[in-house]
């Protein structure tokens, strides 16, 4: 007899659809079927679909369902449907980069990151749409993508953020069991905290860039957008470890093990009240303080603090525009520019190219300034928290340069840790933390290099107290 | 600068972009190229006092 899912058993977190596997409750062929039609059926409502793998995904479980069978289980992924966010190649199928210019491109080799999943039994049911070409360029509206705007799934009138839209929509509406996404500047935890997911950007260097698309090569990171903070940690405890293909690889694994975390009384938290305040919906600024209020009840000792007084958001745009610069050249040179959907997008690469190299050299210099000034802050303290995003998500028809719902403060706090952590090359961890407006908040908790287990370990003791990871959006009509 | 003086000067030694520069409005392209010249500026005004640093190749660790 054929399984029937429940609704919400689209929304469980891994560990739990794994433990129904092992009791044989369904098959992993089924759990893929079902999942892929959610995905084929729900996925175009929300432009988060770029292409469904619905086909090599289904061959493959029928192998996994071979393993349960014997009780050969890989891993905690094993049969687990996933998505992965189009900057990713999947072998011989669509790799478009959300970008007509790329129409039909295919890889013959799947991107590091799917192997590393194929090989504990991970099962990619479909690429998830983004931003095209990752937004280097800067978009002005969220349309900019060959599968035009990532509707946010709390309400289809809002922007999913980006530029792994799809990957936050599609986690938010249980289409996917997790995501894999990318963070050059923000578009992992812009696109969670929008959609009220739980989204991990790794350090740099710990995951394998090899087979996804390059905007920065100093500047990109790949990691998972989940259900929960623990599912992060399991997926990313694959997708991690040391890449020779990449020359920015860390050489480093990575094992989840957040029991193994120093206890809370002996770390200090860094924030600045000067972040709440210059939010300016209340009812968001509300949600923030009560995020912030319970962080810092975990037990830590409580600092504030404040960025040190420097060039983040110039540094962080000049080396992306730089890098973004030499690597899509060819596309400007070959008139393709022209087919990009957003004109700001390719009137920002155009203009890019425009940069001399000692703009670049300066940038990286006194990104190195930056860094070293992040490690001293870091002496203080082990984590920072801020909001992810200063606000819910914007209209999908307004534009992205109107303002980000804080107000412009004297006061520096934290307001620029996503430029400085991605200059650094800091992990973070973005937390759904509230609604203001009926559309989800996202908290982010920032650490020094390679401490993930840190993050995660807050993480998970901070969805054990709250349940705004297990809101569910409705379903569309 | 004409948009394609601009490019004739950036593809040195590349077959003639004829339609080189995207069909970005005039308005937009200009903006984007202003925003390459404040940071430059930004950049040029921010003093590091003297080259200590060994390179600038980055790692995060």
């Amino acid at each position: 007899m054929k399984t029937t899912f429940p609704e919400e058993f689209f929304f469980l977190p891994i560990i739990e659809i794994q433990a129904k596997l092992r009791a044989k409750e369904f098959k992993v062929k089924e759990l893929t079927e079902a999942w892929a039609q959610r995905l084929e059926q729900y996925g175009p409502k929300y432009n988060a679909l770029a292409h469904s793998l619905r086909k090599p995904a289904v061959k493959a479980a029928k192998y996994h369902d071979k393993d349960f069978k014997r009780e050969r289980f890989r891993s905690p992924l094993h049969g687990i449907p996933y998505g992965a966010k189009d900057l990713l190649s999947y072998a011989n199928h669509p790799t478009e980069w959300g970008a007509p210019p790329y129409k039909g491109q295919k890889f013959k080799e799947h991107a590091k990151v799917i192997t590393k999943l194929e090989g504990v039994g991970a099962n990619c049911i479909g690429k998830l749409a983004m931003v095209e070409l990752a937004g280097g360029g800067g978009y002005r509206f969220p349309n900019a993508s060959s599968t035009g705007p990532g509707l946010n799934p709390w309400d289809v009138t809002r922007w999913a953020g980006g530029s792994s839209s799809g990957s936050g929509a599609a986690v938010a509406a249980g289409l996917v069991a997790f995501a894999l996404g990318s963070e050059t500047w923000g578009s992992i935890l812009t696109p969670a905290a929008y959609c009220g997911v739980t989204g991990l950007r790794p350090t740099y260097g710990l995951v394998s860039r090899t087979g996804a698309m390059a905007l920065s090569w100093t500047m990109d990171k790949i990691g998972p957008l989940c259900r929960t903070a623990e599912d992060c940690g399991l997926v990313l405890q694959v997708i991690a470890g040391s890449d020779s293909d990449d020359p920015g690889s860390a050489g480093k694994s990575f094992y989840y093990t957040p029991e193994y975390v120093r206890p809370f009384s002996e770390m200090r938290i860094g924030w600045n009240p000067a972040d709440l305040e210059a939010v300016t919906d209340p009812a968001a600024r509300q949600a923030f303080q009560d995020a912030t209020q319970l962080l810092l009840e975990l037990g830590f000792q409580v600092k504030e603090v404040e960025l040190p007084d420097l060039p983040y958001r110039t540094v962080a745009s000049t080396i992306i525009g730089c890098e973004m610069a030499s690597i899509f050249e060819p596309l400007v040179a070959d008139g393709r520019i022209q087919q990009l959907v957003d004109k700001n997008q390719a009137a920002g690469i155009v203009a890019a190219i425009g940069y001399k190299a000692t703009d670049y050299l300066k940038a990286m210099r006194v990104r190195r300034l930056i860094q070293d000034a992040m490690a001293k802050l870091f002496i203080g303290v082990d984590v920072l928290i801020s909001p992810s995003r200063p606000g819910v998500a914007t209209k999908i028809d307004e534009p992205l340069d109107r303002g980000t719902g804080s107000s412009e403060s004297s006061k520096r706090g934290l307001k620029d840790l996503g430029a400085a952590g991605n200059l650094a090359g800091l992990p973070a961890l973005s937390l759904p933390c509230g609604f203001a407006q009926n559309l989800p908040l996202g908290i982010s908790v920032v650490s020094r290099p390679f401490q993930e287990n840190l993050l995660l370990a807050i993480g998970k003791q901070y969805q054990a107290q709250t349940d705004w990871h297990k809101r569910r959006p409705p379903l569309p009509a | 600068m004409r948009r394609r003086d601009l490019a004739s000067l950036l593809f040195v030694g590349l077959p003639a972009p004829a339609q080189t520069v995207a069909q970005a409005p005039p308005d937009d392209l200009a903006a984007a190229r202003q925003r390459v010249q404040a940071a430059s500026a930004e950049l040029a005004k921010f003093e590091i006092a003297i080259a200590i640093e060994p390179s600038t190749v980055f790692r995060a660790y």
